[in-house]
Formats: structure tokens, sequence, C-alpha cells
């Protein structure tokens, strides 16, 4: 069953508006960086060439922002539903895609510090059985596979060694 | 403007001998394997070649460094029609209709057109290469800051085009691309937004970026699917399909002929190769009667940005063999080559090396017919892609994107900005942000600001300095034209029907 | 004990076990790596892999090159720093001017003492040059033109290179501001050279070595030699000065060396001479002398306290002159 997300709403200057709040976070979080992103550059070094693209671009940005500001703000009528133009997440979708993104950070920060041989088992391991795959033969077979050959072409065909756990050798 | 005795010679040293066609079928491959995987680079595949260069004579380096960038061309795509994962900056642009393709079931089809298509690139740039190196490099010099300027302003228009249902959205992601493209140590040493961290001083990793961007979140919403196609009867690979594509290709000769001239074009310009796809894409969506169709799998799409990329490696190679100068990609590949046989390009070589420049460029042509075949058969054994399921290719995919985003510079930046940029790309799909906006920033970042930096220190701050580029100034104009004309025309027939 | 001891100690150890590679008694026990600071197929890697091939005869052991490029160099100078001090990681470098850039202007956190300098091997310096097009003929008319078209002739650099110091020595030994010419700064020598070729910026002091690539587009108007070199047909910059009344310093181009941390000379004296002459006889070696000379590379031998005062003066130079880069 579809869960159709409403907005939450708000009691604004008398009248009811639905306030897109995670959009709006997002969007924020967007151009927070990149005003950020001017200031320290402005900090780094003050004159036209170093700004030359910087401080217009980011100008840019903060125009834009207000474009979106403006239509995260809704009003709504009294029977009105605040409803998200979004396209509604199927039940448990949301927890699932949260969890691959999990793993994957856990993943990319473990991988260079504890060893891609493990790690990278460890990490298709998790995954296959996350996303609902149950057969022994594939769990086992398809982690085993990958590191082998992962290892193998990295180190000796690529020469480019990686940090391994447990084969010492190919270690950098 | 051929020099027919160096071509006689060129055609003799070809023919006589087994040796300088030996290279060709190990170059193509391991360009295509390579660039096939996405998250791995042309560093990589370098690797694999470099160790071999010292066995080869010269001429047969130069024909293996050519095969293989004639692999790697190719091989980008295929990532990029069956995963939306470009293999490199230069298969972006053939996401946008590939994959859509893909997911319809049509991915034969799909890798057919990419593959004929870079097959017609190639050639066409050869070809030029081979009838106009000399008169191609003496203008390619006279291209300078102010022209790459225009290009990369028309390289921006392109994300307007790319803006998605809403136009404050995509114009947003475009300019957050361009502010991350110049994160790092500016040209004159001041570092931006690096935070303090080293790794961070040469910019933002480009393709660990974009594969986060593409792949993470595309492929996160495939968690709710099953295979990357639905449809059980869609999941097959066939060869009379491919061909099929193949053949398709040819139908739209119009946008064949554009994409590929405006890549041997583009590809002379410093760092004209990696955009050389989006230019052309923007351009055969602008040209194109129902623009509206690009974007949901249409063939012209994947032709336009194949051709031109395919064909950017020829532009820069007249660089590169007229003047020595390499201008990235496939020439700075290329100069290895050069460099350990202790040879310097330039007017001197192209004096006294004619017939071996001349030996390289038919090799080229012919290895497009080889890359035909040899890409053929590439594209239908990894065509069973789409036969796995996504529980079994995500997790592999993104753990060889992870491991080769660290294998390349063997640290962690590589995979920190995958998972950064993974984050960032899954947040852009949710609301509706044109993640391609962002990619189209990110990569004409610095070039833009280049660009417009060095016209500033050129002009001294003054204005009439773009008077003495009439370069510049056609191209401006050209490009101002091209962009307002589907405004006015409409307009007008308004007031003439009202009067 | 590094962090991968400590997992493996914690972890199945012992899981997968190899045998150990034969370890020798003395110096070199084992492998040696040569870092090199930048990309493969550049010319410290070409001459890092001359030697990976001749070498191993004089020292006993394999080399191999491993190339970590990133931040001009900084980054795998940094790496090479990190790992332990006991010889069997080596670097080959221009060790000026990218380690004094890197400490200036990226902000390195090390220092000059952090290495020890072997041997500047092989050297290149300073030109000035014009495109072929323009018309000053003598670096004297190019001055003239200068001064009396202040703000109007342009010049190309490479940030933080040795031709940018040079050039802003030069206008400040001219008595000329910075602001005198228009500054148009590129990304990289190779970048440089294009617009040379192109006479997209009026001049350059840049390194010779790279402008034999467009000889044919530019004119070549003096040398930052002591004396005259056969290579080109202009005056050394001493001449050229000479009737200005004034001098400016010269500072060597990139100079390759190998580059050792001083902790190894320092804790291992003796392992250190053992590194010395291994070299030397390689240098010696006539096949590498061939291999040098087909691959147009230097094998001079200067020493390493030369090498040092070199790197040191150019130190001193560019910190001189950091002032000036920035505006």
């Amino acid at each position: 069953m579809a869960r159709i997300p409403a907005l939450p709403v708000f009691r604004i200057a008398g009248r009811r508006v639905a306030v897109d709040v995670a959009h709006l976070a997002f969007a924020t979080g967007i151009v927070g960086w990149c005003v950020w992103f001017g200031l320290d550059a402005w900090q780094s070094q003050a004159d036209v060439e170093n700004l030359i693209m910087i401080v217009p671009a980011a100008i840019a940005a903060l125009a834009f922002y207000v474009a979106i500001l403006v239509g995260c703000f809704r009003v709504v009528g009294r029977e009105d539903d605040a409803v998200s133009q979004r396209a509604p997440l199927r039940a448990g979708m949301g927890a699932k895609i949260a969890g691959t993104m999990a793993l994957l950070i856990a993943y990319v920060v473990t991988g260079p510090w504890i060893g891609f041989d493990v790690t990278s088992f460890g990490y298709i391991l998790a995954m296959l059985l996350f996303l609902g795959e149950r057969r022994w033969l594939v769990l086992l077979l398809v982690p085993t596979l990958f590191c082998v050959l992962a290892v193998y072409c990295f180190g000796t065909i690529l020469g480019t060694p990686l940090p391994l756990l447990l084969v010492p050798d190919f270690g950098s | 403007m051929i020099d027919i005795s160096a071509l006689g010679a060129a055609l003799h040293i070809l023919g006589s001998s087994w040796q300088p066609w030996m290279v060709v079928v190990p170059g193509i491959l391991i360009g295509l394997f390579v660039h096939a995987v996405p998250g791995l680079t042309t560093s990589m595949a370098l690797a694999v070649c470099l160790p071999l260069i010292p066995y080869m004579d010269f001429l047969q380096a130069l024909i293996f460094m050519t095969a293989m960038y004639a692999g790697a061309l190719f091989g980008v795509a295929i990532p990029a029609v069956l995963l939306n994962v470009p293999g490199s900056a230069a298969a972006v642009g053939t996401t946008f209709d590939g994959f859509p393709m893909a997911q319809a079931g049509r991915h034969n089809e799909a890798l057919g057109i990419a593959l004929a298509a870079s097959c017609f690139g190639q050639f066409v740039a050869y070809l030029l290469l081979l009838v106009l190196v000399q008169p191609i490099s003496a203008f390619a010099i006279r291209l300078g800051p102010p022209e790459m300027l225009v290009i990369a302003v028309w390289g921006m228009t392109l994300i307007a085009r790319l803006r998605g249902r809403h136009l404050a959205r995509g114009l947003l992601a475009g300019a957050f691309g361009l502010l991350l493209g110049t994160v790092g140590l500016s040209v004159r040493g001041a570092p931006r937004g690096t935070f303090g961290i080293d790794l961070l001083l040469d910019g933002i990793a480009i393709v660990p970026a974009i594969v986060g961007l593409f792949a993470a979140s595309e492929l996160f919403n495939l968690v709710g699917r099953d295979y990357i196609i639905d449809d059980l009867t869609h999941r097959k690979v066939s060869a009379g399909r491919i061909l099929a594509g193949m053949r398709d290709t040819f139908r739209y000769p119009g946008t064949l002929f554009r994409g590929a001239l405006l890549g041997a074009v583009v590809g002379i310009l410093p760092g004209g190769h990696a955009i050389a796809n989006l230019l052309s894409y923007s351009e055969a969506r602008r040209a194109a009667k129902d623009p509206e169709s690009f974007g949901t799998g249409d063939p012209r799409g994947i032709i336009a940005a194949e051709a031109a990329n395919a064909s950017s490696e020829g532009g820069s190679m007249a660089t590169l063999l007229a003047l020595g100068i390499p201008t990235g990609g496939a020439t700075a590949v290329m100069l290895v080559a050069f460099g350990m046989h202790n040879i310097t390009g330039g007017p001197a070589f192209m004096r006294d090396h004619t017939d071996i420049v001349y030996a390289v460029i038919l090799s080229s042509l012919a290895q497009v017919g080889i890359l035909a075949l040899i890409g053929f058969g590439f594209i239908f054994v990894a065509g069973f892609v789409v036969k796995v399921r996504l529980s079994v290719l995500v997790p592999v995919v993104l753990a060889t994107a992870v491991i080769g985003s660290f294998a390349l510079a063997q640290n962690m930046a590589g995979p920190i900005t995958l998972g950064v940029f993974a984050v960032i790309g899954w947040l852009m799909q949710r609301f509706d942000y044109p993640v391609s906006a962002v990619v189209v920033g990110l990569l004409l970042g610095r070039l833009t600001e280049g660009a417009l930096l060095r016209t500033y220190q050129m002009s001294g701050g003054e204005l009439e300095f773009l008077l003495t580029r009439p370069i510049a100034l056609v191209m401006l104009f050209l490009l101002v034209v091209s962009v307002a004309l589907p405004h006015i025309r409409p307009g007008r027939i308004k007031r003439v029907t009202t009067h | 004990m590094n962090r991968r001891g400590f997992l493996a100690t914690s972890a199945a150890a012992g899981l997968v076990g190899r045998a150990a590679p034969a370890w020798a008694d003395t110096w070199p026990r084992r492998p040696v790596t040569i870092l090199v600071p930048f990309d493969a197929g550049g010319t410290a890697d070409r001459l890092a892999r001359g030697f990976a091939q001749f070498m191993p005869k004089y020292l006993g052991q394999p080399m191999t090159v491993v190339d970590r490029a990133g931040a001009g160099g900084m980054i795998g100078t940094s790496w090479f720093l990190q790992q332990p001090a006991d010889g069997h990681t080596v670097m080959l470098t221009p060790a000026t001017p990218f380690i004094p850039v890197n400490i200036l202007v990226t902000h390195a956190r090390y220092t000059l003492d952090d290495f020890t300098f072997v041997n500047a091997q092989w050297t290149d310096y300073t030109m000035l040059e014009v495109p072929k097009d323009r018309p000053w003929r003598t670096a004297g008319e190019l001055i003239d033109a200068i001064r009396a078209n202040p703000g109007k002739i342009s010049t190309g650099v490479d940030f933080g290179s040795v031709g940018h110091i040079t050039t802003m020595a030069l206008l400040d030994a001219l008595g000329l501001s910075p602001k005198s010419v228009r500054i148009v700064t590129f990304d990289g020598a190779g970048a440089m050279r294009s617009a040379m070729a192109g006479g997209q910026v009026d001049f350059n002091i840049g390194q010779a070595e790279g402008a034999a690539v467009i000889r044919d587009f530019i004119r070549p108007l003096a040398v930052f030699l002591e004396h005259r070199t056969p290579d080109y047909d202009a005056p050394t910059i001493g001449e050229v000065l000479k009737p200005y009344n004034v001098t400016v310093p010269i500072i060597s181009g990139s100079v390759r060396s190998f580059v050792l941390p001083a902790a190894f000379k320092a804790k291992h004296p003796e392992d250190y001479a053992k590194f010395v002459a291994a070299y030397r006889a390689t240098l010696d070696d006539p096949l590498f002398r061939a291999w040098l000379h087909d691959n147009q590379m230097a094998g001079d031998w200067v020493g390493e306290e030369k090498t040092t005062e070199t790197v040191r003066a150019n130190f001193e130079a560019l910190k001189k002159y950091q002032g000036l880069l920035k505006s």
C-alpha cells in the first residue's frame, strides 16, 4: 500500500501553509555549502582573479535558492491535504534504501583502513542478505569469487596494490 | 595536402609486415576491458600497457596506444547503457538515452547504436586527420583562452537544457556542480574549500564523484526492483538486435555527421575531448524538431554523444602530432609512447617522420573495422548483465567501483568521494534535481574558470581586448544565435498572423 | 605495531599464511621502492624506471617504481616521509622547485631538513622566449617595450615554477612593478607551452627542456646560465642585463635527484653510504650511460653538499619573491 506523504502544515500569519521541510532542508544544505565555499575562497585570497567565477556562481546559487524557497511554501485551503509531489515510497523501501546507503558508507570508510579483501567480502555478503538473497550457494560463492578476482586483477594485472588484511604480500 | 610519397611509404610499412598489426587486438581488448568496468580509468589501462612498450618499436607503440584508446572510447559506453554508470566523463552523454533504452529492454539496439556511432566517429576523425592535419593544427594553436571561454559557456547552456521539470532546481544543480569543480588549489596557489585536507588540493576526484552520483543514486532506486529490465521477455541478449541497432545508426545521418564533425573540432582544444559528447548531445537536442524525446530513449541522443566522443580523439591527435602538444586524454597517453622512445612531436616530427604519422592514421582507420568486430562480440557478452539479479549486480558493481576508486590514487580520497556523492546523488534524485546538471557543472568547472581567468588576465581588464579575438567573437555570435533562434521564430510567426 | 599487525593478530591470524620473502642480512634487506611523486610517463618516472633496470645489479636487490602524483608532488612526498626510514623506500624527484614550492606555497608539513638530497643528476635551466611572430629580436627590445607600454605586454607563467620566480625577480631587478606586465597563469607547463606556440602571450620565462617541443614557434632571447649554451642561439642573462647595471639570481630549473629521508642518513650512515656507492656505480655503468644518452637525460655528479646548497638557494629565492608571486 503506497503511503502518500503529507507535508507538515504550519500556521503562518493566520493561514495554513504546507511546508516541504525535507526539500527545504536539502536545498538549504546545498546552497549553504555554495555560500560557505564562496566565503572560504574569499578568505583564502580576496581578489578578482581568485573569485572571478566563484562569486558569480555562488550568487546565482542564492538567486535560484530564493526561487526554490518560494516553491516550498504553499497555502492550503481548509479541506486540502498538503500532498507532496514526490513519488510515494513503497512501504519499507525507505528503510531499505537507507540501509544500502549505510552499508556503502561503512564499506568506503573501512575498506582502505581494514583491508579490501575482508571488507569487500563483508559488504557484498551484507548487501545480498539485506536485499533478500537466501540461497547459501550464492551467499558464499559471489563474495568469495569477487574477492579473489578483485585482489588478483588489481594487485597483479593492474599493478595497483590494495591494502589487504589476509594477504600480506599484496599490501601497500 | 597529402604527402603522396609519405603515404606510399606508410602503406608499404603497414602492408609489408605483421608487426605493426600485432598490437591492435590486444590494445583494443585492454581498452575495452578496463573501461567497461565502472570506476576503472585510463590510468589503469596505462599501467597494463606501459611495461609492454619498451618491447615495441615506435610505430608499434603508437598503434598500440591508439588501439587501446579506440577500445577505451567505446568501452565506457557499455556500463553507461547497461547500468547508467558512465565508464568515464566521456560517456555521460550516452547515459541520457542509453539507459532508458536499456530499461525498456532495448539494450541490444542501444549498444549496437553506440558501437556503430563510435566507429563512425573515429573513422571520420582520422579521415579528416589524414587530409587536414596541417591546417587543423595551424587553426588549433590560434585558439586560446577567449575561445575556450565561449566553448565553456556553450557547454553551460547544456545545463539549462538538462533541467528536468524544475528550472530553478536544474540551475542550482548546475551552479553547485560548477563550484564543486573549482574545489582545490587554485592555479594561483590559493586553496579553496579544502578544509585543510591535502587530498582535496587537486580537487574532487572526478570519476568516483560521477560514479557515485550516477550509480549509487540509480542503484538505490532499483532496490525496489529485481532486475534492470522488469519484463522477463526483454531480458535477452540478441546478436540480431545488436546488428539492427548498428544499422539503425545510419538512419540518422544528420545527427551522425554533425556529432562526428563537432567532436573532431572540439577535440582539438585542451580539455575538449571530455566535454565533446555533452556538447554534441546538447546540439542534437537543440536541433531536433522534437527535443522532448531526448532523455527517454531516443537513438539520436546516443548517436550524437558517441560519435562526438569518438571523433574528439582524432581532433586532439592533430594537435599532438603536428605540435607535440597533448590536449589530454588519448594524447596524454600517446605522449608516454613518444617519451619512452624519446621522440618529441611537433613540426620537426611531422617533417621527418611523415610516413610514421600516416601509418598511424591509416592503421587507425583500419582499427575501426577491427573495433566493430571485437566490440560486437564484447557487447554480446556484456549484455548478459541484464540477466543478473540486481541483488547480486548492485553490490558487485559498487564494490568494483569503490576498489577502483582507491586503486587509482592509492588513498581513501576515491572511496570517500564515491560515498559522499552517492548520498548527494540519491538525495538529488529524491528531490527531483537533475544529477546530470551537477555532472556537467563539475566537468566544466575548472575549464570555465581557467578560461575566464586567463581571458581576464590577457585583457588586463580591458574590454577592447575582445576585439582582437575575431574567432571568439564569431563563435560567441553563433552561440547567441543558436540559443536565441528557437525563441525568436515562433514569436515572429505569431506577430505576422495577428496583423 | 601498525594497524595491520594489530588486526592480523587479533583476527584469525595464520588463516592465510605465506612464506616470508628471503631476507638478506645487510641492507638492503628486501626490494627497494623508488617513489616518484608524479604521474607515470613523466621525466622523473622514466628516469626512475631506468634506474630500476640498471641499479639492482649494484644494490643486490630488485627495485620497483611507484608513482603517487598529486598536489604538485606533495601527496607523494608526504607518503614518502611516512614510510620507515630504513632505506627501502627512496624518492626520485625534481627536488627543486617542487619541494620548496610544496613548503612555501602549498603549505606542506615537512621542511627541507627532513630530506637528504643525494645528487643533482639532471638539471634544467630557464630561458626567456617570445613567440616567433612578435617583433622583438633582443631581450633589450622586449624590456624597452614593457617600459614603454606598462600593463600591456603579457607573460605566461606556470605558477610557483622557477620560471615564475625568475620572471618576478627580473622585473624587480629592473625596477618594474609586477603590474607592468599582464601575468597569465597556466595550469602546468604543458598548457603554457601551447599558449606560447599559439602566440597567446607575449613572452615567457620557462624551462629550456620543455621549450624544445615548441622550438619552431618561439624565439629565445636569453638563457639563464653563467655561460652560453650551444642549444640555443641566445645571450646569457648576464650579458643582457649588463647595460642596465643589474643582476638577477640564476635559479636552477628542475633539479632531478635521489632524495632520502634525513633520518635514514642519521640513523644508518653506513647503509646510506652503501646506497650512494651503488648509485655512483650505476652512473658509471657504460650501459646506463648509453641509456641516459638515448633518452636525452643527464648523469651529472655534483655531490650531496652542492646539491643541498642549490636546493636551499632556490628555497631562499622563492621565499624572497613569494610575496611578488601573489600579486
